[in-house]
């Protein structure tokens, strides 16, 4: 018990001995250094962001527009647009036939390239939301509370 | 009141930038301090607790409010500063380890049991710890640092150097015994 409490002390004595020989003269503007480092750090991370989203918004802007253009000639071309006019030019045989048509209407439809304008419309919103929150064009609520 | 790191970081990722600031201004003299003492050097100081701040900023997205922040701003900044002294090709002692923390290097010292104590006469002695702290290598001097200094417990100190607690004891014990070495032959 004797050497634990001396062995306390002495502990207590060291650290009073780093502590005292804490006068290690700290830069004058270390602390604005800091702050200016890391709103370095977070304006480069701004910047690499909205060069990543801009790129994804504008390649999924291009990949919609052209999977839109496709898909609508498909359509046109496909046998869809008959089966879906027959609805609204013979309406009566529409109602009679209505399960083989809702089945041709099914068979024709371009599923591959409507999910891809799906997609793309997904990514364009996606992509603009991740890119309105690392510019200061856009007024967010983020970015306002951050301003 | 003042309020906790996990506070501080709460409203951070809440939006308040002024709340990182406030972390900066509570941390940056001591972190500073810590790597003064681990590099010997100033200018490496500096850059290593500026370093240290940028790399706890891009954590803090991933951080869990777990009230460990300081162990994990002490790690990082004793990491980037054995990066430093490693590009500096200063030996890193822990090279000389195996998974279970034992350096074959240590085997034959002496006397590992110190008595703080009698370091004290020696560092009056001297009147220069921070020359003897620079002599020993950078793992004896972390643990002495963080556990004197920074007044934290060996189990804080096995969070910061991902090492087990008895393995924290063992090298504080060694370190001890390397700094009254020190003390021995830099007498005044």
């Amino acid at each position: 018990m004797y050497k634990t409490t001396r062995i306390e002390k002495g502990n207590m004595t060291l650290k009073n001995l780093f502590k005292q020989e804490n006068e290690i003269n700290i830069p004058k503007n270390l602390y604005q250094q800091v702050v200016f480092c890391v709103e370095q750090a977070i304006e480069k991370k701004k910047r690499q962001d909205q060069i990543v989203w801009g790129g994804l918004f504008l390649a999924s802007l291009g990949i919609f527009v052209a999977s839109a253009i496709h898909t609508t000639l498909v359509i046109t071309r496909s046998s869809f647009g008959n089966y879906f006019s027959l609805i609204f030019t013979d309406s009566a045989t529409a109602l009679t036939l209505w399960k083989q048509i809702i089945l041709s209407l099914i068979e024709s439809l371009p599923f591959i390239e409507i999910c891809i304008v799906l997609t793309s419309v997904a990514v364009v919103l996606w992509s603009i939301r991740n890119f309105s929150k690392s510019s200061p064009l856009f007024i967010t609520h983020t970015n306002a509370s951050l301003a | 009141m003042e309020k906790t790191d996990d506070e501080l970081i709460s409203e951070y990722q809440a939006g308040n930038a002024n709340a990182l600031n406030i972390l900066i201004e509570k941390y940056t003299r001591p972190i500073y301090i810590f790597t003064y003492r681990m590099t010997g050097s100033s200018g490496e100081a500096e850059d290593i607790t500026q370093e240290t701040f940028v790399k706890i900023w891009r954590s803090l997205p991933k951080y869990k409010m777990t009230n460990t922040f300081r162990s994990l701003l002490f790690t990082i900044a004793r990491n980037t500063a054995l990066d430093h002294l490693r590009k500096k090709k200063m030996a890193v002692f822990s090279d000389f380890e195996d998974a279970e923390g034992n350096n074959f290097l240590t085997e034959t010292l002496s006397d590992p049991e110190t008595l703080p104590e009698t370091l004290i006469e020696k560092a009056e002695q001297t009147k220069s710890l921070n020359k003897s702290l620079l002599q020993l290598s950078p793992e004896d001097r972390e643990i002495l640092l963080l556990h004197y200094e920074e007044d934290m417990t060996f189990e804080t100190i096995g969070k910061v150097l991902n090492k087990p607690l008895n393995t924290v004891k063992s090298r504080h014990r060694r370190a001890l015994a390397k700094l009254r070495e020190q003390f021995e032959n830099n007498p005044q």
